[in-house]
């Protein structure tokens, strides 16, 4: 990757003679990214990393977004909190009145509010006259149509002396020095993307000005002819439901029922996070329509724990290399994969078949434990999966069904309907087998991440009583037929989750949620013989949060929110948890806009923890977890220096007021507070 | 040499005792719930969404009037020590999109005493209030043991959502000052809560949490029950407490007492007045 880092100034230039004479070059709108991203994401218990690859995801449909004067019923369900009801009326309308010419004329089809074309409008056009003539393939415009060339660099750091570097490396001790930059070059188009970054974590060593352990890359071709994707460098791949393949991240149950289930079938898509270690490296495209064939190979190295017998753990996603033993684990371990997709496209759907081998160049081993018998070992694994998305008759019908050579098995299967006007429907089952190994997949499960050991049932419904709320509700049971999460035999629980959306008026929005989510675990204690037993028991956590926002103006919005969590442990140990927080954000010009938080959490513990989801930098999503007793603030100012040059700055500070250190090991902080200052700096060509 | 001591000073001697000790081993009253004014002690201590308070510049400095000029003064007697007792003077002016003010607030006695000196500004957008305070925070402790010093700045938003409605927010010491030369901490709290009136009857409601005690959920109603003339009720908890009092307004003059009950420290009394300048 550093002789890729010379060749930049010659990536920034080309990037640049595409995108200069391209007059429609598009400027997105970032406090609306933001919003969309709010609206998205908060509520979600996601590390940074899950939020990273989401943020992703929904960058790419931003950047080819669905044409509702082409797309079929099933590409516009791959929207955000779309049913099959409305999709199936946006066709119905296009081929009753012609095309859309606005976005706007959506607001003419039943079923569809304004809510919807502002969670949506980035992710939708209604194309253009350019479109009209592909076969220019070869004029400079075409390729440079939607194009835009930016740079970003971050840079990061705690305020406080973290233990590890204080330690001499010998010792344990960080290598590096406590600076966390991040540095980002891309062109992306409609039809061309190239991207190259860079991320030197808190303590690594840099290997160079300009490079570091954490790097992307990836040249990407779209949208051209035949071709949907055709991609060098790193990618996530989304097949069917996710069941044997889906490595691009995505939400875990949330009240969005309908097109959480309905797992988009996106293909091939450029990566750029560059600590994400769940990324494959190599070719891969996507190209056809009617008649669509997706292939790839990956070759990669991954960071994995080598055992004295020549053996090796299974790789981790996300590494730091801030140690001489820590980088010692790097890229010890290669994989290579290979896949393979046909999907055909029917009235009212698709039927697609998938394939994936993985091999690693030593044997992985599972694990002794109970839980991790049926984990992955050895050097290699197949896997066939077969899938399918109908819509008939405002029915959604959905499903995908695998297999891996060690004979597991596993399948997914729901439908979404509108059931009348204010209501959508989904319902869905899961089971996977004990010893079903898909282990790049994701499909929607009570955890994220490869799916194995389950079975369960999953009921939504969203309604709208009336315009000006929206009720949103679902229940998840789930069984493990074997042991799992460190338990040794089966285990069960549930999750509800209901909410409550209240538009007052224009300006003032509330909402309610309720969530419970109760979980099987073993209980180990010393029985009045001595000896350990063991006896079921299990972990309970409830949470009710009200928040709400008011935008008296378009260049002010408050929010406010107030949240209760209670929970008990598998030995009925209680706790409780409070969050309280104001947030500001206020345009202070047209070019200078803060956003300030103040939050009070007391926390009994980490089984009450609490999670609040924070405005950042733009491509940089905080979902942060606060336990124990204090304060946090953050203040963030975001300065359009001029069209192309936007900077941010942005300094948080937590306040414990019942610990006398923060944190574990190396990254202890001797003292009750820690502080991050962070800058960001964007270049738009 | 055997000391003999005067009949009156044992028990005198004692309650100064007692008063040092409830000082310290109980400073969640002294400093992390500070009442301002008897309206506000009437209505179980809220008031950071109540517009008509003399006592904004601390309450929730957004709230300042931008109309009237106000000059209050304010006295709080904890359980009827004479040692425990606030008061403050406060004075706010219309100024340049908004409002001023200044407060001054004293506590305590000889042994202990607790000083505050507090200047604000609020902006006004329409319906929207925005305000700061910065309050310099002076403590002295008597017997030589010297004294300490430390600035405070603190935050208020209000808006009005809908006709009568008010909500409003505050968070106080968001730089999260230290007394010098030693590590102790100013409190600091958030507190949220909203004001109705209907025709007559002004509600209100707080939640208030300050880092190092329970959320304590506030609740108070004010009826004017004739011209000019109020009662209130009002209903804490963490501490528990429910209170009641009354209210007269004369021309630029208004005048309100209160009582308070504490489940253990029992009654507490407090009265203010201000003046339209």
């Amino acid at each position: 990757m550093s002789k890729l880092s010379r060749y930049l100034p010659l990536l920034i230039l080309i990037c640049w003679f595409i995108s200069a004479p391209a007059a429609d070059a598009r400027q997105l709108v970032e406090d609306d990214i933001e919003t969309i991203m709010n609206n998205l994401f908060q509520g979600e218990e996601l590390s940074d990393e899950e939020l990273q690859l989401l943020t992703d995801s929904y960058m790419d449909l931003i950047l080819s977004p669905v044409n509702i004067n082409r797309a079929g019923e099933t590409e516009l369900l791959t929207l955000p909190g779309i049913t099959p009801g409305v999709a199936r009326n946006i066709v119905r309308h296009r081929n009753r009145n012609g095309p859309y010419r606005h976005i706007s004329d959506l607001l003419e089809i039943n079923g569809i509010e304004e809510e919807f074309l502002v969670r949506n409008h980035l992710f939708i056009t209604t194309g253009s006259r350019q479109e009209r003539f592909r076969e220019h393939y070869l004029t400079r415009s075409y390729w440079a149509e939607g194009a835009r060339t930016e740079h970003v660099s971050r840079v990061q750091s705690v305020m406080e002396t973290q233990e590890g570097y204080q330690k001499p490396e010998e010792e344990g001790g960080f290598l590096g020095n406590p600076l966390q930059i991040y540095q980002r070059t891309r062109f992306t188009g409609r039809r061309l993307s190239l991207n190259m970054n860079s991320s030197k974590l808190p303590g690594e060593e840099p290997l160079s000005p300009i490079s570091s352990h954490h790097q992307s890359w990836h040249a990407a071709l779209r949208n051209t002819g035949s071709i949907q994707t055709a991609i060098a460098g790193d990618f996530h791949v989304q097949f069917g439901r996710g069941l044997l393949l889906n490595t691009a991240g995505q939400f875990g149950k949330n009240p969005q029922t309908s097109s959480m289930l309905n797992r988009q079938d996106r293909g091939i898509l450029p990566a750029t996070a560059s600590r994400s270690g769940a990324t494959f490296r190599g070719l891969g495209f996507t190209a056809g329509n009617r008649v669509q064939l997706s292939l790839f190979h990956s070759s990669r190295n991954r960071t994995a724990t080598i055992h004295d017998d020549g053996s090796a753990s299974f790789p981790v996603s996300f590494r730091a290399f801030r140690t001489q033993n820590e980088l010692s684990r790097k890229g010890s371990l290669n994989e290579k994969s290979f896949g393979a997709r046909v999907r055909f496209s029917l009235p009212g759907g698709y039927l697609g078949f998938s394939s994936l081998h993985t091999e690693y160049d030593l044997p992985i081993t599972s694990g002794n434990r109970p839980d991790q018998i049926y984990n992955f070992s050895g050097f290699s694994q197949t896997g066939y999966s077969t899938d399918f998305l109908f819509n008939v008759a405002g029915l959604l019908i959905f499903g995908e069904s695998a297999i891996t050579d060690n004979g597991g098995s596993g399948y997914i299967a729901g439908i979404s309907a509108s059931a009348g006007p204010q209501t959508d429907l989904t319902l869905s089952v899961r089971s996977f087998s004990p010893d079903f190994r898909a282990i790049h997949g994701n499909p929607f499960s009570e955890l994220s991440g490869a799916p194995g050991n389950e079975r369960g049932f999953f009921g939504g419904i969203r309604f709208r009583p009336e315009n000006r709320i929206t009720l949103t509700a679902f229940a998840d049971h789930f069984t493990f037929p074997a042991a799992r999460f460190r338990n040794t035999r089966p285990t069960s629980g549930f999750e509800y989750r209901f909410v409550a959306d209240i538009s007052m008026n224009r300006n003032l929005h509330l909402q309610l949620q309720f969530r419970q989510k109760q979980r099987e675990q073993e209980l180990e204690f010393t029985n009045h013989l001595g000896r350990a037993e063991r006896r079921m028991s299990s972990e309970n956590r409830r949470s009710m949060r009200l928040q709400a926002e008011f935008r008296p103006q378009p260049t002010l919005r408050f929010r406010t929110r107030i949240e209760q969590v209670d929970s008990r442990s598998a030995d009925n140990i209680k706790e409780q948890g409070l969050l309280l927080f104001q947030d500001l954000q206020i345009h202070i010009t047209r070019t200078l806009r803060i956003d300030g938080r103040v939050t009070l959490f007391d926390t009994d513990g980490y089984n009450a923890r609490v999670f609040q989801f924070e405005n950042d930098f733009l491509y940089r999503m905080t979902n942060t977890m606060l336990q124990n007793r204090g304060q946090r603030i953050y203040a963030m100012f975001t300065a359009s220096l001029s069209s192309s040059v936007t900077a941010w700055a942005r300094y948080s500070i937590t306040t414990y007021d019942d610990q006398i250190l923060i944190g574990s090991g190396n990254q202890t902080i001797a003292g009750n507070r820690r502080s991050d200052l962070s800058f960001q700096v964007r270049v738009v060509l | 040499m055997k000391t003999e001591l005067q009949p009156c000073f044992m028990p005198r001697y004692l309650i100064v005792k007692l008063l040092w000790l409830i000082i310290i081993t109980a400073p969640d009253w002294s400093e992390a719930q500070p009442i301002y004014g008897a309206s506000s002690l009437a209505m179980g201590q809220t008031g950071v969404a109540n517009p008509a308070s003399g006592w904004s510049v601390s309450v929730n400095p957004a709230l300042m009037s931008t109309e009237e000029r106000l000059l209050s003064f304010y006295a709080f007697r904890y359980a009827g020590f004479s040692e425990l007792t606030d008061s403050a003077l406060s004075l706010t002016l219309p100024a340049l999109r908004g409002a001023g003010g200044i407060e001054l607030f004293s506590y305590g006695f000889e042994l202990f005493r607790e000083s505050r000196f507090s200047a604000a500004y609020k902006v006004e957008f329409r319906s929207v209030h925005l305000g700061l305070s910065a309050t310099y925070v002076h403590i002295r402790q008597g017997g030589g043991y010297g004294s300490a010093g430390a600035v405070g700045l603190s935050g208020g938003v209000a808006f009005e959502p809908a006709e009568n409605l008010i909500v409003g927010m505050r968070a106080t010491n968001l730089n999260q000052p230290v007394f010098n030369r030693s590590d102790e901490e100013l409190p600091r709290d958030i507190s949220i809560g909203f004001s109705y009136l209907s025709g007559p009857v002004l509600t209100t409601l707080d939640l208030v949490k300050d880092i190092r005690f329970p959320l304590s959920v506030r609740a108070g109603i004010d009826l004017e029950l004739a011209e000019s003339f109020h009662i209130r009720a009002g209903s804490a908890t963490n501490p528990s407490v429910w209170s009641a009092g009354i209210g007269y307004i004369t021309g630029r003059v208004r005048t309100a007492v209160a009582v308070q009950q504490h489940y253990a420290l029992g009654l507490s009394p407090g009265f203010d007045i201000a003046i339209g300048l």
